[in-house]
C-alpha cells in the first residue's frame, strides 16, 4: 500500500501545470500529464470507465483472454469449399465483411461483389437478375465474422468458393478466409465482369485442388513463425505481404510439385501466387482471426476481438460479448490516391482486414514496414511513433511478433477498450481505399482509425454488465 | 530592409532551442530572417561573404551572435523577443533533442512513474471524480482540488479510499502540506511536530503560517474538503487523517479545523481524536466551545487561538492563549490612533476578503458587537446583501464567491477584482475601515501585497490623502515564494495597519469603527 | 542515482556550473590556465569520458535546480553542491566500472549496408539541416577539406581554418564534422589523425569552449559513446534494426550536432578506407541479416 505520510512523496500532477512548481522546488519527483478529457468528453462515461478501471474481475478476465490470444497457434490445415467447410453455412447464403448490413444499405463495392458471387454461383445469369435476387431477400446475407470467417474489402464468400481452413492447435477452434485474387479488377472491390468471374472459377477448379493437396503434403503449416519472419523483412502482413508471400511460396512450391495434378495446372497455380504480392494477406487474416477467436467469449473481458467495416459502418466486438456488435458510421480513409482519383471517389472504410490490427500487426506493426509507410503517406518516424502509441491502449505485447525498429519489442496487442476510452488514442489501421462504385477497384491506400464511439458503447455495456 | 546584429555573452542555449527561437522570430511581422550563431571567426567570415553582415563585429567564439534582417521598425520588437526567449528558463520543460511521448492520461503517467504515490487532480469538475476514482483504483493517494463533485460521488470515492487504506483529500481541497511540501495553495512552512487536519484551505493556511511564525513546525496538513464533516459524508477523510496522524511518529500534536460539523459527526471525530492519546486542538469555527470536550482535547475559538495553543502544547507549555477581544488594552491603544484619521460621515466597516474562511471568521467575531452586518455569505446574525456588488452599512464580502469568480480566476490568483472593489469602497464617504486579508504561498499571486499597495496608494491620491483606514493581516511565511517580510514592508509603506492574524485584524477594525460612531 | 562515471570525470576538482540543459549540465573547471568541462548527463546513452551519467528521472529533477554560477566540488566521497541545500551525490554508488572511450577495432572493415543506410538516412535529414544558417557552407567546406586531405595526404591549413567554428550550433557544424572525421581516422588506425592534430591545434582558439574540448578529446582518440556505437555498426556487421536504433541515438543530439558528427564519421570512413579485395564479395551475403 502506498503511504504518503510515512514515505517520501512522488506525485502525478493531473490538471493545472502550475501545481507542479512546489514539487520541483522541493526536489519531489513529479510527472505531469497532458490531460485531455477521457471518453470523448462525456463525463458520465468517464465516471463509468473510472469505476471499471483496475477492476479485479475485468483484470482476471483479460488475463485469460489475452493469454489465450498469445498462446494460440494457428495452423493452416487445409483448403475446402465454403459450404462444406464452414459449419452453419447455408447453400443459398453469402458472407460479407463487417457488421450486419441490409442489401439496400450496402456500399457500391459490396453490392457489386454480391452480384458477382450470385453470377459465380449460377443463381442468375445477368447482373440485373442477380440484383433483384439480392433485393428480394432470396439470398441470406451474413457477416463472415458470425461464422468464424473473414474476408478483405467486400469480404464475399459464397457457398462454392474455396476457403483457407486454419486451426488453432491450442484450443481447436477453426477459422476461414477466402483466396486472394490479386490486384486490379477483382470481386473484393466489387467487379463482376467475365474475366473476374473466370478467374474465380479457375481459382475454385484449379488453384484450390492444387493448394489443398500441397497443404496435405506439407502436413499443415504453422503461420505465426512465418508472419514473425515477414515482420523482420519489411511486411506488416496487412498492406504489405511481399515477404510473407515469398516465404509461403518457398514452403508451398516443393509440396505442390509433389502433387498429383497435371504439371501445367501446378505451374499455373504457382505462377499465379508468384505474381501476387498480396496472396498471403488472406492467410494472415485467417491466422489473426484464429488467435482472436481464441480470446473471444471470456466473461467481462474488455479485450477487443473484432474490428471490421462494411463500407457503411465500423463495428467492434469484445471478448465479453462475443455475439454483440458495437457499431458507428465507418470513417473515411486519409491517404494517398492513385493518379486520377480523389477523396470524393472513395468508399468509406471497408473490409475485415482490420482483424490484423486487432491481432497486433498491420498498423500496429507499422514500424516493421518502412515501405508501406511511404505508400500510405507517412514517414518512418511517424510509423515508429504510431507503433509505440498503440502500446498505450493494449493489454500487453506479443513477443511472437517483434519490431526491429523498436529494439525487437513485441507489437502492441490485445486492445483494451478501457484504455482507448481513457486516452482517446484510437487503434490505427492501415488500409486500401476502394472506389465507391462497384468494380472500379482500389484507388489508394492510407491510414484510418477505429472510431471512439464503438469503444464507448462497448464500455457502457461492460459497465452495466458488471454493475447490475 | 535592415540587418542588425547583437552580441550576447554567457548564453548557452542548446542548438535545438536556438533554432526554435530563430524560427519564431523569423515569423514575426516585418522580419525576413533571424539567425542565432556562435561568434567564431569562421562564422563571421561566412556572414560577411553572404552579405548578411557588412562589418565585422567584435566577438569572441563563445559569444552568441543574433543577426536579424527585417523592416527597421520591426527590429526592436524582434530583439526584445529574442532576449526574452534567450533568458534562462526556470521551468524544467525538456528542450533536449530526444523525442518522448508525454503521457496523456493519469494511468499513462503512472506507467512512466510507477513509484508515484499521490495524484494531485485539478481537472474540470465534471471529470474530476472519474480521475480520482482511477487514481484510487491504481493504488494512489489523492488530493482532489477540483470542486463540483456530487455528494454521491464523494461518498463512493471516500468509502473506496477507506477500504483500501488510502488517503483521499478533497473534493475542493485547496491546501495540504505533506512532509513539508506544499500542495496546491499552501505555504512553505517549517517541518515540525504539529499535524493539521482541516476542512478549509485558508483555515489550514492561517494556522500553519502562524505555527511557522511562532517558531514551531508542521508535520503534515491534511485537507478534507468542505463537505467532509457533513452528515452524509460523515467525516470519512477527517477520520482517516486522524488515523494516519495517530500512527505518524513525527506528529506530536493534532489540530482539527472545520466549520461546526453535524452533531453525530462531531462526536465521532472527537472520540477518534481523543483515542489517539496525542494532545488535540479543535477549532470548529463558531461552535459552542463547551460542546468540544473530551480527554486530551483543547478547544480554540479562532484560527489564531488554534495555532497558538497547538504551539504551546508542542513546546510543553500551558495552552492558554486567547485571541484579543474588544476590551484588549493594546488593541484599544492602536484603535485610538487609527480612529484619529476617521471623520464623519465615515462610520462603516468594509471587509474585502479573498479567503472564504477569513470572511466567515470575521462575521463570527463581529456578530456580538455589531448589530447590522451584511455579507454575500452571511453567518450567524448577518444579513444577506441585496446586491453583492454594492455594500450597505457594515459589510463583509467573500470575493472568492462564485458570483465574483464565474469565468474568472480566484482573487488570490488575480487581485484585480478586489482592487477594483477597494477603489469603490474607498470612494464611499461612509467607509471608515477597509479590512483585508493577504494570502501568500504557492498558487497565490506572485506579489499580492505589491498590487494591493499600488491600489491603496492610488485610492489615497485620488482622495487627496483622506479616505478610510486600512487594516490587514498577511497569511504566509518568510519562506513563501513571495516572502512574508517583503510583503509586509510593501503594505506598511502605504500606511496599512498590519495584524498578526485575521482575528486580531477583525477586532482592531471593530474598535476603530466603534470609535468612529461615538 | 549515479549510473556510471566517465574515466575523466572523477578526481579532486572544483568548478562552477557553466550551462544547464534539460538533459545535461556542464561544469567548468579551471586548472591553472586550462579550462575543461565536466558534464552531468541524464541516462548513460550519451556518455563520454568527461561525463557523469545519472539515472534519468532524478537527473532531470536535479538539473532543474542547478543554475549557472553555482559551485560544484568533487572529491573521493562524491560530488557536492555547497551552500545550495542540494544533497551530495556519492560517486561510489555506481555499480559499473568507469567508462572509457574504446581503442580502435581489431579488424578494419567497412559494412557497406550500414553505410548505405546511414547515408540515406542523413540524406533525408538534409532539408531540415539545411534550413539552419550557414549549415550548407559548413558542409561544403568540410567536404572540400576531406577531399583535399585524401588527395594530398596532408591537411591544408587554409581549408582547415575555414571549417573550424563554421556553421550553426553551440558546437558549430564544422567542428562536429571534424570530430566525426577524427573518429573515422582513429577507427581506421590512420596516421592522418596525428597530422590532423598538429594542424588543428593552432586553430582551437577559434571556436566555443564546448567544441574545443570535444575536438581536443577527439584528437587523442576519445569520443562520446553514440559516435563510438555508430562507428561500430558502420565498420562491422549489424542487424539493420540495430543500425537504425544507433543512428537515431547518435543523431538525436542537438539540432544538427548529431547528424554533423555522423556525416564526418561516415564521409571519413568511406574516403579513407582502403578496401580489401575480399570485401567485394560481402554484399552477396545479405540473407543473413534476417536470421
Amino acid at each position: 500500500m502506498k503511504n504518503i505520510i510515512s514515505d517520501p512523496l512522488n506525485v502525478i500532477n493531473v490538471g493545472l501545470a502550475k501545481f507542479a512548481d512546489p514539487f520541483v522546488a522541493h526536489s519531489v519527483p513529479v510527472i505531469s500529464c497532458q490531460w485531455q478529457p477521457p471518453a470523448g468528453g462525456v463525463a458520465e462515461t468517464a465516471w463509468q470507465l473510472a469505476q471499471i478501471t483496475n477492476n479485479p474481475i475485468v483484470e482476471a478476465a483479460n488475463e485469460i483472454a489475452f493469454s489465450r490470444y498469445l498462446e494460440a497457434n494457428p495452423i493452416l490445415t487445409g483448403v475446402g469449399t465454403a459450404v462444406d467447410s464452414i459449419p452453419g453455412m447455408g447453400s443459398k447464403q453469402i458472407l460479407h465483411s463487417g457488421p450486419p448490413v441490409a442489401w439496400r444499405d450496402m456500399c457500391g463495392p459490396q453490392q457489386g461483389a454480391i452480384i458477382g458471387a450470385i453470377l459465380f454461383e449460377g443463381w442468375s445469369s445477368t447482373a440485373e437478375d442477380a440484383q433483384k435476387l439480392a433485393k428480394n431477400g432470396d439470398i441470406e446475407l451474413t457477416p463472415a465474422q458470425h461464422l468464424n470467417a473473414v474476408g478483405p474489402m467486400a469480404g464475399i464468400i459464397s457457398p462454392s468458393m474455396p476457403v483457407w481452413i486454419v486451426k488453432n492447435e491450442m484450443l481447436g477452434n477453426l477459422t476461414y478466409c477466402n483466396f486472394n485474387e490479386g490486384l486490379g479488377k477483382v470481386l473484393r472491390f466489387g467487379a463482376y465482369s467475365d474475366d473476374v468471374l473466370n478467374r474465380l472459377r479457375w481459382m475454385a477448379d484449379v488453384l484450390a485442388p492444387v493448394l489443398q493437396e500441397a497443404v496435405e503434403i506439407m502436413g499443415g503449416l504453422e503461420l505465426k513463425p512465418l508472419m514473425a519472419s515477414a515482420l523482420h523483412m519489411g511486411d506488416e502482413v496487412h498492406n504489405r505481404n511481399a515477404a510473407a508471400t515469398s516465404l509461403f511460396f518457398r514452403k508451398l512450391a516443393p509440396a505442390a510439385l509433389q502433387g498429383s495434378a497435371d504439371k501445367a495446372q501446378i505451374s499455373e497455380a504457382l505462377s499465379f501466387i508468384a505474381g501476387n504480392d498480396h496472396f498471403f494477406l488472406n492467410l494472415s487474416m485467417a491466422a489473426c482471426k484464429s488467435m482472436l477467436d481464441a480470446a473471444s467469449g471470456v466473461e467481462n473481458s474488455s479485450m477487443v476481438t473484432v474490428m471490421a467495416r462494411n463500407g457503411v459502418q465500423f463495428g467492434i466486438r469484445i471478448s465479453a460479448f462475443p455475439d454483440r456488435w458495437f457499431v458507428t458510421e465507418a470513417p473515411l480513409v486519409e491517404g494517398l490516391f492513385f493518379p486520377g482519383y480523389t477523396g470524393a471517389d472513395a468508399a468509406p472504410d471497408l473490409g475485415d482486414s482490420a482483424i490484423t490490427e486487432t491481432a497486433g500487426v498491420g498498423g500496429f506493426a507499422m514500424a516493421a514496414s518502412p515501405a508501406i509507410v511511404q505508400f500510405v503517406g507517412g514517414d518512418v518516424a511517424q510509423a515508429v511513433e504510431n507503433s509505440r502509441k498503440m502500446q498505450r491502449i493494449t493489454l500487453g505485447r506479443n513477443s511472437a511478433f517483434t519490431l526491429p525498429m523498436l529494439d525487437f519489442a513485441g507489437t502492441a496487442a490485445g486492445i483494451d477498450i478501457r484504455k482507448v476510452v481513457d486516452t482517446g488514442i484510437l487503434p490505427i489501421i492501415n488500409t486500401g481505399i476502394a472506389h465507391k462504385d462497384a468494380g472500379v477497384g482500389q484507388i489508394g491506400a492510407g491510414l484510418t482509425a477505429a472510431p471512439l464511439e464503438c469503444f464507448t458503447q462497448a464500455l457502457r455495456a461492460l459497465y452495466y454488465n458488471l454493475n447490475t | 530592409m535592415e540587418t542588425r546584429t547583437k552580441i550576447y555573452q554567457n548564453i548557452y542555449q542548446d542548438s535545438v532551442a536556438l533554432m526554435r527561437i530563430s524560427a519564431t522570430i523569423s515569423d514575426m511581422p516585418g522580419i525576413e530572417q533571424a539567425s542565432g550563431l556562435m561568434g567564431t571567426t569562421t562564422n563571421l567570415d561566412l556572414l560577411l561573404e553572404s552579405g548578411l553582415l557588412d562589418a565585422r563585429p567584435n566577438t569572441k567564439p563563445s559569444d552568441l551572435l543574433f543577426v536579424i534582417k527585417g523592416k527597421p521598425e520591426a527590429l526592436d520588437d524582434a530583439f526584445t523577443a529574442a532576449e526574452i526567449a534567450l533568458a534562462p528558463k526556470e521551468s524544467s520543460e525538456s528542450s533536449g533533442g530526444v523525442k518522448r511521448l508525454a503521457p496523456t492520461s493519469l494511468l499513462g503517467a503512472l506507467e512512466e512513474a510507477p513509484m508515484a504515490n499521490l495524484a494531485l487532480i485539478s481537472t474540470p469538475g465534471e471529470f474530476a471524480a472519474a480521475e480520482a476514482m482511477k487514481a484510487l483504483r491504481a493504488g494512489l493517494n489523492v488530493l482532489l482540488f477540483s470542486d463540483n463533485i456530487s455528494v454521491e460521488q464523494e461518498i463512493i470515492l471516500k468509502k473506496y479510499a477507506a477500504e483500501k487504506s488510502l488517503l483521499f483529500m478533497g473534493p475542493d481541497c485547496g491546501t495540504a502540506i505533506i512532509s513539508g511540501v506544499p500542495l496546491a495553495f499552501a505555504n512553505v512552512v517549517r517541518q515540525g511536530n504539529i499535524g493539521i487536519i482541516g476542512a478549509s484551505g485558508t483555515g489550514i493556511q492561517q494556522v500553519s503560517s502562524l505555527i511557522d511564525q511562532l517558531g514551531s513546525g508542521v508535520s503534515h496538513a491534511i485537507g478534507t474538503g468542505g463537505h467532509d464533516l457533513s452528515k452524509e459524508v460523515g467525516g470519512l477523510t477527517m477520520l482517516a487523517g486522524i488515523h494516519a496522524l495517530a500512527n505518524d511518529p513525527q506528529t506530536k500534536v493534532i489540530t482539527l479545523i472545520s466549520k461546526p460539523p453535524a452533531k453525530e459527526v462531531a462526536d465521532k471525530v472527537l472520540a477518534a481524536a481523543s483515542k489517539t492519546g496525542k494532545p488535540i486542538v479543535v477549532n470548529f469555527l463558531g461552535a459552542d466551545a463547551s460542546q468540544i470536550k473530551g480527554p486530551h482535547i483543547t478547544a480554540a475559538s479562532t484560527l489564531e487561538e488554534a495555532a497558538h495553543r497547538a504551539v504551546a502544547l508542542d513546546k510543553g507549555e500551558a495552552a492558554d492563549f486567547t485571541s484579543a477581544g474588544p476590551d484588549d488594552l493594546g488593541i484599544n491603544e492602536r484603535s485610538k490612533i487609527i480612529a484619529r484619521t476617521i471623520k464623519s460621515p465615515q462610520r462603516y466597516l468594509r471587509g474585502l476578503y479573498t479567503g472564504g474562511t477569513f470572511c466567515y471568521e470575521a462575521q463570527l467575531l463581529l456578530q456580538n458587537h455589531l448589530s447590522d452586518i451584511c455579507s454575500n455569505g452571511p453567518v450567524g446574525n448577518a444579513q444577506k446583501m441585496t446586491s453583492p456588488f454594492r455594500s450597505e452599512g457594515h459589510t463583509v464580502i467573500d470575493l472568492g464567491d462564485d458570483v465574483f469568480t464565474r469565468g474568472k480566476p480566484h482573487p488570490m490568483i488575480d487581485p484585480t477584482p478586489r482592487n477594483e472593489r477597494i477603489l469603490q469602497e474607498a470612494n464611499d464617504p461612509e467607509t471608515a475601515v477597509i479590512l483585508l486579508d493577504v494570502v501568500l504561498g504557492y498558487g497565490s499571486h506572485d506579489d499580492p501585497a505589491g498590487e494591493l499597495a499600488k491600489t491603496i496608494g492610488a485610492a489615497r491620491t485620488s482622495l487627496k490623502g483622506s479616505g478610510p483606514a486600512y487594516i490587514a493581516s498577511i497569511c504566509g511565511t518568510v519562506n513563501d515564494p513571495q516572502n512574508l517580510a517583503d510583503q509586509k514592508a510593501k503594505l506598511e509603506a502605504e500606511g496599512v495597519t498590519l495584524c498578526a492574524s485575521n482575528a486580531e485584524a477583525v477586532i482592531l477594525a471593530l474598535q476603530v469603527v466603534k470609535r468612529s460612531q461615538q | 542515482m549515479i549510473i556510471r562515471a566517465g574515466i575523466g570525470f572523477e578526481g579532486n576538482w572544483q568548478g562552477e556550473i557553466h550551462s544547464t540543459y534539460a538533459e545535461a549540465v556542464n561544469v567548468c573547471v579551471r586548472d591553472s590556465d586550462e579550462e575543461t568541462l565536466k558534464t552531468l548527463i541524464a541516462g548513460e546513452e550519451n556518455i563520454g569520458e568527461r561525463c557523469l551519467a545519472l539515472e534519468k528521472r532524478s537527473a532531470r529533477h536535479l538539473f532543474a535546480r542547478l543554475k549557472p554560477g553555482m559551485m560544484v566540488r568533487c572529491d573521493q566521497l562524491g560530488l557536492h553542491f555547497p551552500k545550495t541545500g542540494i544533497s551530495s551525490l556519492r560517486l561510489t554508488e555506481s555499480q559499473k566500472d568507469s567508462w572509457s572511450s574504446p581503442p580502435p577495432p581489431e579488424s578494419i572493415l567497412i559494412n557497406d549496408l550500414s553505410c548505405k543506410f546511414v547515408r540515406d538516412a542523413l540524406q533525408k535529414e538534409k532539408t531540415n539541416l539545411n534550413a539552419l544558417p550557414l549549415r550548407i557552407a559548413a558542409q561544403t567546406r568540410f567536404d572540400a577539406f576531406v577531399e583535399d586531405l585524401h588527395s594530398h595526404n596532408k591537411p591544408d591549413d587554409k581549408l582547415l581554418a575555414g571549417v573550424i567554428g563554421a556553421g550553426p550550433g553551440l558546437t558549430p557544424s564544422g567542428d562536429d564534422m571534424l570530430v566525426g572525421l577524427c573518429c573515422a581516422l582513429h577507427g581506421l588506425k590512420s596516421s592522418l589523425l596525428e597530422s590532423l592534430a598538429v594542424a588543428l591545434r593552432p586553430h582551437l582558439g577559434n571556436t566555443t569552449l564546448v567544441s574545443r574540448l570535444l575536438l581536443k578529446d577527439a584528437l587523442r582518440g576519445s569520443f562520446h559513446n553514440p559516435l563510438i556505437q555508430l562507428r561500430n555498426v558502420l565498420m562491422h556487421d549489424a542487424e539493420p534494426a540495430k543500425v537504425c536504433a544507433i543512428f537515431h541515438q547518435a543523431t538525436s543530439i542537438g539540432a544538427s550536432s548529431g547528424c554533423d558528427g555522423a556525416w564526418g564519421l561516415l564521409n571519413g570512413l568511406l574516403v579513407f578506407h582502403q578496401p580489401h579485395p575480399s570485401s567485394m564479395f560481402r554484399l552477396e551475403d545479405t540473407n543473413n541479416c534476417y536470421h
